[in-house]
């Protein structure tokens, strides 16, 4: 049962993910994004992280995406948003089938059977558990509100408009 | 396994989710046959208005700021999910981070706020 | 106190928040104080890891045990550590100062400001990480911060050097987290040291995930370390970025790559040392030619500038292959080596930078044609760049030579095939001269006619100290080669005590 669920998502991850670099349209392109960001939520779901598939559709699907389109919408309409032909490329295949057969090594070459399972299952609790204690994460947790507020102010900063711009 | 089957709800609502256009599509096309094709029949539906230009038009960049602002506050929100779980076993500790977290982007708010980024008057104001 | 170690740390932090806050509350015209302000925080900062550092080798050497490891082994605040806090707060210091003159005429420079100093925080959390959650947390600060700094003024080259390295950088983000997460993944634990203790038991049954994770280890880090494969994106964005950002990008941000991956490699994966040392050596040769023949043809000098950091990289990249070396000792040495050489290269290449973004600032391009005359023009700037080229080119008397002669010893020490990596540097040495050169004798012995220039002052000073620290380093080594011997011995002690060294 399981393993036809995760066949049928990742089956539309890996779709939607070359729906991301081929389609013609920016706008298309967004769309499968979302559909690939959802799929790896599903993803999620069936490794019993349902946390993390919720995070992944909060701010994934709920964010980031609504942030790709208004990055789209403020292009100018008379641009041509059409997807230009990468002039080559041969070098980015070679590249992305030598990762392939490593990870097919990865996948193949490991005594998997022999892993006891996460040290801890990723429920909220457990998260929680786990971030909020001096003894564990912490200070990280900490660093990610300078990331967060690092990557506002830089975002702000870049998204001025100069006088005249 | 356990998880799966507490998912079908949402796969049963993503289906009919996918479901719907496809046969409301399907049904208006049953019904609504065009029988004496004119020109203005073929017009977009704008609510009876005669529709002008592309609907592709320039956004301020007001509105990208906003997005922005609202996918920092969303992670936030994300993790104060768990910290309301672990609340009354971690107790004072889990708050004292949470706060320090919170005042952190708070201060992001009032630097942006401060900035003019939350202004959308004067012409799409240039921030300082 | 578990706080009075982190002090420089805290420092950095409480300016970064502070500049932002009096930036929301400054008149325009004032601006120019956000810049002292952070410098003195730097300052600070700086002053008190030094002293944290001549503390703690003294205590070593007392024979007195010293608290390194902290939060559960989250933070190891060793001597290797603060190390590389002084390297990245150096280099920060003097891009800021020469920030004051190089953005007098822009906005935005509390944005500016507070960013460096949340870059260099983050590096310097890098620099501490024990653990591979903070490490990546803290690598993800620092690349944010300098990806918006990179396009500071938001014209075209800026932005273009700024999408480059912004998507170069989170590509090679997620390659990292793909390695740490099969680390994790196999040993159950983000705890580098204990990651350590538990591979011996896994290494049987995941044998290829291990390997694959080193690959992906060195791939992710040599994107951000600029290694040869990896390094397209050094020169585009060095050459595009403001050139304050751009000696920010090569001094500091790029060594924050070597210590994150040294002390993964080196804690974490001592039982896969043949392999990695295998992959650095052979990386590093390439690095080093690939960058010194690029380097060659190149006609405006912050190319070529980049090309050469990638060539350095590349001796340092050599200097930590021979870390795979056997023979006992050797290990300390070539990690001193590289050590030494990431702070001479800091100097020397973040002093190049500000001299060009000096003379960039009086309006005079960055060809190296354009350089004609400005021994002349701009005395004291031209002085110091030739100081700066000439430690790159690894001419005695000068930092370069000292910390390419350690890493030169090192490979000789470690004897075998190590002497070839040997050879390589000191060839690539000879050959690099070529291009140091052609800038000098651009600017003293190519006839122009010009004005003398008015330097700015403050670049100038951040200059003159620079070169001074340069010829100190190549004069009278002996202190910061005891530092960076006490930082390897404490990079190899695991939090306790130190091995002392003959």
């Amino acid at each position: 049962m399981n393993i036809i669920v995760f066949s049928i998502i990742s089956a539309i991850t890996i779709l939607s993910a070359i729906g991301v670099i081929s389609s013609q349209r920016i706008m298309h392109s967004v769309l499968s994004l979302a559909v690939m960001l959802l799929s790896v939520a599903a993803v999620y779901a069936i490794l019993n992280a349902e946390f993390l598939a919720v995070i992944q559709v909060l701010v994934y699907t709920g964010g980031v995406i609504v942030l790709l389109l208004f990055a789209t919408m403020l292009t100018r309409s008379d641009l041509q948003l059409k997807r230009e032909q990468p002039s080559d490329i041969k070098p980015a295949v070679a590249a992305a089938s030598i990762f392939a057969i490593g990870l097919l090594f990865y996948i193949v070459g490991n005594n998997w059977k022999s892993l006891k399972g996460p040290a801890v299952v990723g429920s909220v609790k457990n998260i929680g558990m786990l971030i909020f204690n001096v003894k564990k994460d912490v200070i990280p947790f900490e660093i990610i509100s300078l990331v967060l507020l690092a990557a506002m102010v830089g975002a702000i900063f870049l998204g001025r408009k100069e006088a005249g711009q | 396994m356990g998880l799966a089957e507490d998912f079908i709800p949402i796969v049963i609502f993503i289906i009919v989710g996918l479901m719907f256009p496809m046969v409301m599509v399907f049904v208006s096309s049953l019904i609504g046959r065009q029988k004496k094709p004119e020109p203005d029949k073929y017009l977009t539906y704008e609510c009876g208005v005669i529709p002008t230009g592309s609907a592709w038009m320039q956004h301020n960049v007001e509105y990208y700021m906003y997005a922005l602002l609202f996918v920092v506050f969303d992670v936030e929100t994300v993790f104060l999910y768990p910290w309301a779980v672990v609340f009354k076993k971690i107790g004072i500790f889990a708050t004292i981070d949470v706060i320090i977290f919170i005042c952190v982007l708070a201060f992001g708010l009032v630097y942006a706020w401060k900035k003019g980024v939350l202004e959308w008057m004067n012409g799409g104001a240039s921030w300082r | 106190m578990v706080l009075e170690h982190f002090y420089p740390e805290i420092i950095i932090a409480f300016f970064a928040f502070a500049t932002l806050f009096i930036d929301i509350t400054l008149k325009k015209d004032h601006k120019d104080f956000l810049g002292y302000f952070s410098l003195a925080g730097i300052a600070l900062a700086l002053i008190s890891v030094i002293v944290q550092s001549i503390s703690t080798m003294a205590s070593y050497s007392a024979g007195k045990e010293v608290q390194v490891v902290f939060f559960n082994g989250m933070i190891y605040n060793d001597i290797f550590a603060m190390f590389f806090k002084v390297v990245f707060l150096v280099v920060a210091l003097f891009v800021v100062l020469a920030s004051v003159d190089y953005t007098r005429k822009d906005n935005y420079k509390g944005e500016y400001y507070s960013l460096i100093l949340f870059a260099t925080f983050g590096m310097m959390l890098v620099a501490m990480a024990g653990n591979l959650i903070l490490l990546f947390v803290s690598l993800e600060l620092a690349s944010i911060s300098t990806y918006a700094l990179t396009a500071f003024r938001k014209n075209k080259a800026n932005t273009e050097a700024a999408m480059k390295y912004f998507i170069i950088g989170a590509l090679s983000s997620g390659i990292i987290l793909f390695g740490m997460s099969i680390l994790y993944g196999v040993t159950g634990t983000t705890n580098i040291y204990e990651i350590a203790k538990i591979i011996p038991h896994v290494k049987d049954s995941f044998n290829s995930a291990l390997i694959l994770s080193v690959v992906l280890l060195i791939a992710g880090f040599g994107y951000k370390i600029a290694a040869f494969p990896f390094h397209m994106w050094a020169p585009d964005a060095y050459q595009g970025a403001p050139s304050t950002i751009s000696a920010f990008l090569a001094a500091a941000t790029k060594k924050m790559g070597f210590v994150a991956i040294i002390r993964i490699l080196v804690i974490a994966l001592p039982l896969y040392v043949s392999e990695w040392g295998v992959i650095f050596g052979v990386l590093g040769v390439l690095t080093m030619t690939v960058g010194n023949f690029s380097a060659l043809k190149q006609t405006n000098i912050k190319r070529m500038l980049a090309y050469s950091s990638i060539a350095q990289a590349g001796y340092i990249i050599a200097a930590i292959a021979v870390i795979s070396s056997t023979i006992p000792n050797v290990k300390y040495l070539a990690v001193a080596a590289a050590l030494l050489h990431i702070l001479t290269h800091a100097l020397m290449k973040g002093g190049a930078f500000i001299a060009v973004a000096g003379v960039s600032l009086l309006g005079i391009g960055t060809e190296i044609k354009n350089y004609r005359g400005l021994g002349k023009r701009m005395p004291v700037t031209a002085m110091a760049l030739t100081i700066f080229l000439l430690s790159l080119a690894g001419i005695p008397f000068f930092a370069g030579f000292i910390s390419k002669f350690l890493i030169l010893a090192a490979t000789v020490e470690a004897r075998g095939i190590y002497i070839w990596l040997g050879i390589f540097l000191v060839i690539n040495s000879v050959v690099s001269i070529y291009y140091y050169g052609r800038v000098i004798k651009y600017m003293y012995f190519e006839d122009f006619q010009g004005d003398k220039l008015k330097e700015p002052k403050l670049i100038a000073t951040s200059l003159v100290v620079l070169a001074f620290l340069v010829v100190l380093i190549g004069i009278a080594p002996q202190k910061f080669v005891h530092f960076s011997m006490y930082a390897a011995a404490s990079l190899f002690s695991h939090g306790h005590g130190v091995v002392m060294l003959h």
